[in-house]
């Protein structure tokens, strides 16, 4: 079999794995090696579905002995088996990373014989790479669970990030899907890594997994809600210490009784939404609690969490930019991370006004009714819950989440959402 | 001072020219209407300022003293080759003069938004650049071209020199008519009008085409968006890139687009 055709089998049975990243570490070059690291990481592609192409992304072999339902390489499976020897997987790496096509590599295995042997080829594969190729570029390895502890451990010295997918949201959809597996396969591993970051006292250059762990869960498959997903996830980033939770909404590949039918379009809005949560969590100070309850389990489809927390809490609003802090800035749609800071930056030496604001970045489309000037609103601005509602749905996620096959039809006015000529032309009369 | 609505400065348009219209802006006690380039013509009457470097180092100094983010962000500023940089660079500098290094945090004035916000797009369009400049292989030699907005070849240097440690390597920027040129362990910035490629080795096109299947392979094609495509990889780096271009580079690049004469004094201004 030649190069081609193994790249084209194992980069098609890797391609469902959401994480694309190559963040987390700074390293720089060495002479006599090739690759450093950047601390944000480096995109290099964009490929037709819009997803980040950062990692030479394959499978070492896509032979396995699991049968997992949603899986396509499961052994019930009929499709094309192949493997890369450690050596030819270690030069495409470098020859890519050479002409700046990739930052480094992911790499993922089926089960080949056994987790161990797997485990073997894997570490075999890195070490090529940092060995003797030099490369000090970025790294991504899954664990495999069942593998020997020492195996991992080695892996981990040679990798900047590893990955134990949880797949699934919860034991019953486990048991259910991918009976092979279980939540103790998933989860020891990932305390084992947490275990090893922890370990202070290494060898001088030697580090464990320096960029951390993430982990990945298919979304859609199963029954599970959002509210049991948003609280997984944020148990996991405060228990494991995880760098990241991706969501990958499911795409049918396969028929079974057991999954949703083949034509079922991927929840695309739903997995947004749960990125949009997952930011929250991480960046803007935001607690499960506040965005899910028992009494709504799942996401608005119309309005982001940011935006829905703030229409339901609007005693807290407005706040005064001049004198409200970080948290609470954050707090408010239409202000993010970076528009927050400079907001916190610039007026150190004067007072904001909106067109300030404005210069700074804030989309006052949506911040105008949550925000105070000097004591004053926005000049010109009628505050009612319409209108308030209307600036803060994205005209995309209105699109998205009014597909015929969900949205019951209402009687509407507008077709889709109303857009600044129709508001127009309702202000001045012609509706 | 005195504010002449009416004169304006003209000069070589590099930095050292533009340094030396801030020192004669303040010898002569007189604050220009603009700043143009020696070729632009005008109805106004003229002041032609001829570059000094001993006048453009005090003026350097005088704001790496006040701020050494200052002066990283003057040079950015002037890399970022905007229209009406050098009048925006002037009036940023008259404002450090006056409030000091906290001119640094006054986002919200425009002088300073605007040079705030011409330092981002520099600094985004060179990562841009360390994300889609394309490496092909000749004669054991990598050679890239870029056509990128500003002139952020300066900014690339250490990324790819760190990166690449034991390669020689030319990235040509055929916008602003200059190439890094790197082998081990020296690098240099030099203009260059355009460059004669021989054509692509076996290895080479292997390469190439293994890196295009892998492109098309990793698309999943339930989710296919072309829009969100765009806007994280908008169509202006498509032509450069590998696997997104119609067709192999088959002439030979050459300059295109600006004017030459943007490399010359600029290495000494930023490490």
């Amino acid at each position: 079999m030649d190069m081609m055709e193994k790249l084209e089998i194992l980069s098609d049975a890797a391609k469902y794995d959401a994480a694309c990243t190559s963040s987390g570490v700074d390293r720089a070059g060495k002479k006599g090696g090739i690759g450093n690291c950047a601390k944000g990481g480096i995109c290099h592609s964009f490929s037709a579905d819009g997803r980040c192409i950062s990692l030479l992304k394959v499978l070492l072999t896509n032979c396995c002995i699991y049968d997992c339902k949603y899986c396509i390489n499961r052994r019930s499976n009929d499709t094309r088996r192949a493997a890369f020897t450690p050596r030819e997987l270690a030069e495409l790496t470098i020859q890519f990373y050479r002409r700046n096509y990739i930052e480094g590599l992911f790499l993922s295995s089926g089960i080949l014989r056994s987790p161990d042997d797997t485990c073997e080829l894997m570490i075999e594969t890195l070490r090529l790479l940092r060995e003797e190729y030099r490369f000090g570029g970025y790294i991504h390895v899954k664990a495999i669970p069942g593998a020997d502890d020492r195996l991992i451990c080695r892996l981990g010295l040679l990798a900047d990030r590893m990955s134990v997918n949880i797949e699934l949201p919860s034991r019953e959809s486990l048991a259910l899907l991918a009976p092979d597996k279980h939540k103790e396969d998933i989860f020891r591993p990932m305390a084992l890594i947490r275990e090893q970051r922890g370990i202070v006292s290494r060898p001088k250059g030697e580090h464990f997994v320096p960029a951390g762990q993430s982990t990945q869960m298919i979304i859609g498959a199963t029954p599970d809600t959002d509210l049991q997903i948003l609280r997984l996830t944020q148990g996991l980033y405060r228990k494991y210490g995880l760098k990241r939770v991706f969501f990958s909404a499911y795409i049918p590949v396969q028929e079974d009784r057991l999954l949703p039918a083949i034509d079922t379009k991927p929840p695309l809005l739903r997995e947004h939404r749960l990125y949009q949560a997952d930011w929250l969590l991480r960046f803007y100070g935001f607690d499960a609690s506040e965005l899910l309850d028992e009494q709504h389990q799942s996401f608005n489809p119309l309005v982001d969490p940011k935006c829905n927390w703030a229409i339901n809490h609007m005693e807290q609003f407005p706040v005064e930019v001049n004198r409200a802090p970080y948290e609470m800035l954050l707090r408010v749609p239409g202000i993010g991370v970076k528009s927050a800071r400079r907001i916190l930056t610039a007026r150190r030496t004067g007072s904001l006004d909106f067109a300030g604001l404005k210069k700074l970045g804030v989309v006052l489309k949506r911040a105008q009714y949550f925000l105070l000037c000097n004591g004053k609103m926005m000049e010109g601005l009628r505050v009612n819950p319409d209108a308030v509602l209307r600036a803060l749905i994205s005209p995309r996620d209105y699109e998205l989440a009014a597909l015929p096959e969900q949205a019951p039809e209402q009687l509407s006015l507008f077709t889709r959402a109303p857009s600044g000529e129709d508001m127009q032309k309702c202000l001045t009369g012609e509706i | 001072m005195l504010d002449r609505g009416d004169l304006i400065y003209r000069c070589d348009g590099g930095m050292t020219g533009l340094l030396c219209c801030v020192f004669e802006s303040y010898t002569r006690k007189e604050i220009p209407a603009d700043i143009l380039g020696m070729e632009e013509l005008t109805l106004f009457p003229v002041r032609d300022i001829l570059p000094d470097e001993a006048h453009a180092l005090r003026v350097w100094k005088s704001v790496g003293k006040i701020s050494r983010q200052a002066q990283r962000w003057v040079a950015l500023a002037w890399l970022s080759c905007e229209d009406g940089r050098l009048y925006a660079i002037y009036r940023f500098i008259r404002l450090l003069y006056t409030f000091g290094s906290k001119t640094l945090s006054m986002l919200a004035d425009d002088t300073v938004n605007r040079i705030y916000r011409m330092v981002r797009a520099v600094e985004n369009e060179a990562h841009h650049m360390k994300e889609f400049l394309r490496f092909a292989e000749y004669e054991k030699v990598l050679v890239s071209v870029i056509s990128p907005k500003g002139a952020v070849l300066p900014l690339l240097q250490h990324h790819f020199t760190d990166r690449f440690p034991e390669e020689a390597f030319v990235i040509f920027d055929r916008t602003h008519g200059m190439a890094l040129f790197y082998r081990p362990y020296q690098a240099y910035i030099q203009t260059v009008e355009s460059l004669q490629l021989p054509p692509a080795g076996a290895q080479e096109q292997e390469m190439q085409a293994l890196w295009k299947r892998y492109y098309e392979k990793i698309a999943i094609a339930g989710r296919f968006n072309p829009k969100c495509r765009m806007g994280h990889c908008p169509k202006r780096f498509w032509p450069d890139m590998t696997e997104l271009a119609p067709e192999l580079l088959k002439e030979s690049p050459s300059r295109q687009g600006l004017p030459a004469g943007i490399a010359g004094t600029l290495p000494t201004y930023i490490e």
